[in-house]
């Protein structure tokens, strides 16, 4: 069919909340939009050009959420690259209408040495009249393939950690999970923003792997309570499991992705690798969270750890965090993005006092950093409320809020 | 917000004159005995909006870099302190890092 068909399929109009496609869905759209071209024009907006300091959630969020305006009242289909681009194609748009978003954004990023008045405009956002420009677009997305393939061939397989004390059934277990694609055992819980007066909202996303479902999945007859060591190493391989799904996936997916690390990685260099992966283009969408446990057993591994993070641009989450511990540690001086505190059926039975300390307590650390997790029961973000949570996660919460 | 900008401003070596809304920036302007080299201002204060403030400023130092900190990043805004020739804009919130190079460049805009 030549170009002037029906597009693939009904594109979405403008709303509030953007649909955001990622890479597979914009090649596979691009590859059917081959038929239907007429009228449709795309942009490409490099943000994985800009200064490193720029390359950030707030920032892809602005672009997303102009271009969503600009698009509007066209027809039209955003998608956000893991590579932090952004691509915009949208129908009936005027040229003029996109160059005068690429310079909007170059006001906006005014600063930054692709901004400036020498470099060529379309470095930074390139236009592309489908009709016309249809090969150029697809070898401009090409390159991006290319850079995404290269980076996934630079993606290190998780390895065994060369310790001197390693528990003798870890090599067996590795071995027999090496035959099961481990992405399929990962699971994925939204921490909710539930304010009273506005709709649930979904903050961030964590990824973990049970390990109950790890010792199913591997068929080995293991009972990891009674192997310390074995579960300490295991524990060392599925971070480097769950942080190569966060560099491949921190820059697409809607959310930022939280996974719980442990401290001996975070200081090993299984981290240094990590974070010079090119992948890594979105350091503040990726929040680390560690055990409240770890920094009681090793305060100083804890604070250099955490101190990394923040330098690197990393988020960072303290998690296992009763009730009770929020009334006796100075959760500010931590100096945390987020501070997670488990759900506890006890607090239904707390008195006025005990409520009215956790109020002041979660009033004192910053409302917004307070992360009530683990709810179970409806009950949980009731009394969570009282003491001025916003921010809740567990299978109760996404049940009611998905529902 | 004002504290926290102000705090970065300290950190940075610069002398801060900080008020807590338009009129009363305006008056610190007026009434400043040292020279002023920058403006920072929030979009939305109470009485005078920040794009009042700019009018004014505009009209008292023409030429003084004006860095307009907003929470607003919607096309409309933006479109506005484009055409009303706003020099930096930044949309909250703000890190030290991101401050530092838009006041480096403003700096060297101005020079």
């Amino acid at each position: 069919m030549p170009p002037g068909g029906q597009p693939p399929e009904r594109p979405r109009r403008g709303t509030a909340t953007p649909f955001l496609g990622t890479e597979d869905t914009l090649f596979s759209y691009v590859d059917q939009l081959a038929e239907a071209r007429a009228g449709q024009r795309a942009m490409i907006v490099h943000l994985s050009r800009l200064d490193r300091l720029r390359r950030n959630d707030k920032h892809r969020q602005i672009v997303v959420n102009m271009l969503q305006q600009v698009m509007d009242e066209y027809p039209g289909r955003l998608f956000a690259l893991g590579n932090g681009d952004v691509v915009a194609i949208c129908k009936g748009i005027t040229r003029r209408a996109f160059d005068e978003t690429t310079e909007l954004f170059r006001y906006l990023f005014n600063d930054d040495p692709l901004a400036a008045e020498s470099v060529q405009r379309a470095d930074f956002c390139a236009l592309f009249d489908l009709e016309i420009d249809y090969p150029q677009f697809l070898s401009a997305l090409d390159d991006i393939r290319e850079t995404a393939l290269r980076q996934s061939r630079t993606r290190v397989t998780p390895q065994l950690a060369t310790s001197a004390v390693r528990s003798p059934r870890i090599d067996a277990l590795v071995k027999s999970l090496a035959r099961i694609d481990i992405a399929n055992l990962m699971r994925r819980q939204t921490v909710w923003q539930m304010s009273p007066a506005r709709p649930p909202d979904p903050v961030l996303d964590e990824i973990f792997i049970s390990l109950d479902r790890i010792r199913k999945a591997s068929g080995v007859d293991v009972e990891f309570a009674n192997d310390r060591q074995l579960l300490h190493d295991l524990m060392l391989w599925l971070d480097q499991h769950l942080l190569a799904t966060v560099a491949r996936y921190h820059a697409s997916v809607m959310h930022p992705l939280s996974v719980d690390i442990h401290l001996a990685t975070l200081l090993s260099p299984v981290f240094d690798d990590f974070d010079k992966n090119p992948a890594i283009v979105m350091r503040d969408r990726i929040i680390f969270e560690m055990q409240l446990a770890e920094l009681t057993a090793d305060l100083p591994g804890y604070l250099s750890a955490t101190k990394r993070l923040q330098d690197r641009g990393y988020r960072r989450c303290l998690d296992g965090v009763s009730h009770q511990a929020l009334l006796y540690i100075n959760f500010r001086r931590l100096d945390v993005d987020y501070v997670k505190v488990v759900w506890d059926d006890a607090l239904l039975q707390s008195d006025d006092q005990t409520l009215r300390e956790l109020r002041d307590a979660i009033a004192d650390c910053g409302s917004g950093r307070i992360i009530l997790t683990r709810c179970g029961r409806r009950q949980a973000i009731d009394v969570g409320r009282t003491i001025g949570i916003e921010l809740f996660q567990g299978w109760q919460v996404d049940q009611a809020n998905r529902n | 917000m004002r504290t926290l900008v102000g705090r970065m401003l300290s950190r940075l070596k610069m002398k801060v004159i900080a008020a807590e809304d338009g009129q009363r920036g305006l008056q610190a302007l007026d009434r400043a005995t040292q020279p002023v080299d920058l403006i920072i201002c929030d979009w939305n204060m109470p009485g005078m909006s920040g794009m009042d403030v700019f009018e004014q400023v505009r009209a008292r130092r023409p030429g003084l870099p004006f860095l307009m900190l907003t929470g607003r990043a919607d096309l409309d805004s933006v479109v506005s302190a484009k055409k009303a020739g706003i020099a930096g804009y930044i949309v909250k919130p703000v890190s030290q890092p991101e401050l530092q190079t838009k006041l480096s460049f403003l700096a060297r805009k101005s020079a």
